[in-house]
């Protein structure tokens, strides 16, 4: 390879970023070429002398001055929880409403409107006949007559 | 967090800006943009990528955004010449300027050097001092200056080698003028 075709790799050398095919064509070249053995260590040299006087000191009050312009124009925060947006809250508090008028009413209603506790217990044994786990030989024969006189005043 | 990430990365976005304008006050005002476009863009931030970059990619279009601006309003464009830090505006074509090759490998390791070699790099162009800062003072592989600079690694690669050039060809002009 000859030297003009050199130069982006020698620079790409000083960066070690020459992959090993690259890095093998340019030690060859190297070790015969004393110009762009010169060219190299300039190259090396430049890169020392940029990272050396190249940095630049941050101004002491730059990150104040981020700072406090960050807190004045700070994004929108995060959202609050549900409960606490003024929709939900109404929403939340409608509901709350109702469910405790449910109660008021439920309570309300008289005694002759709660339901009978031989008809619940009936239909649990009505239930139970239909099952096959419950034959109905296990039911007392006390208890087939009340089943059957419930039937009936229904 | 906000401090986190202003404790970490600001010195670093205050040298990449100042290469980028050569001027402290206006690199100060590209950092704080820029960190304001961080703050507003936070959840278009892909995690997968170096925040690292994606923060630098930020600034530069924070800065060619305002050279745009500035262009658009005076109608010249910024980088056309340069100012040193004395005050004198150079063109960039001084650069190309033939001179007598002194021996550069000597003059970089002397005493002297860093403020011969700011000076050189001060009439570099934007993108020359960018990419010189990328590399050679942040220290970033050509993966990363390509996520920032937003060109393929090959770019970077020659990019720097032109840079590179750029800056020798300066020093050796510096070095041909003290000669004189």
């Amino acid at each position: 390879m000859n030297c003009d075709k050199m130069d982006e790799l020698l620079s790409a050398l000083v960066d070690d970023e020459l992959d090993a095919r690259e890095a093998r064509v340019v030690e060859r070249h190297l070790q015969g070429c004393r110009e762009c053995r010169q060219k190299a260590k300039v190259l090396a040299a430049m890169k020392g002398a940029a990272k050396r006087a190249g940095r630049v000191e941050a101004p002491a009050d730059l990150k104040e001055a981020l700072l406090a312009q960050a807190r004045r124009r700070a994004p929108a925060p995060a959202p609050r929880t549900a409960f606490a947006l003024p929709g939900y809250r109404a929403g939340f508090a409608a509901a709350f409403a109702a469910a405790v008028a449910m109660v008021a009413v439920l309570a309300s209603r008289g005694p002759e409107e709660t339901i009978p506790v031989d008809f619940m217990l009936a239909a649990h044994n009505g239930y139970a006949l239909t099952q096959p786990l419950a034959p109905v030989d296990a039911l007392t024969p006390a208890l087939a007559e009340r089943l059957a006189a419930d039937g009936e005043a229904r | 967090m906000i401090e986190k990430f202003i404790e970490d990365y600001s010195d670093r976005a205050f040298q990449f800006a100042y290469s980028l304008c050569g001027s402290v006050e206006e690199a100060k005002e590209l950092v704080q943009e820029a960190f304001f476009r961080v703050i507003r863009k936070w959840d278009q931030y892909d995690r997968s990528q170096p925040l690292e970059s994606w923060f630098l990619t930020i600034l530069r279009n924070v800065y060619y955004d305002s050279l745009k601006r500035y262009e658009r309003k005076n109608g010249v464009p910024l980088d056309e010449t340069v100012e040193l830090a004395g005050g004198e505006r150079v063109e960039l074509t001084d650069n190309l300027a033939d001179a007598n090759e002194t021996p550069i490998l000597d003059r970089l390791v002397r005493e002297e050097a860093d403020a011969e070699v700011r000076a050189a790099i001060a009439t570099l162009s934007p993108e020359h001092r960018a990419i010189i800062d990328l590399a050679d003072i942040q220290g970033l592989g050509y993966d990363r200056i390509a996520e920032v600079l937003d060109c393929p690694a090959g770019t970077v690669r020659s990019r720097l080698w032109r840079a590179r050039s750029a800056l020798r060809e300066a020093l050796v002009a510096r070095g041909a003028e003290a000669a004189r």
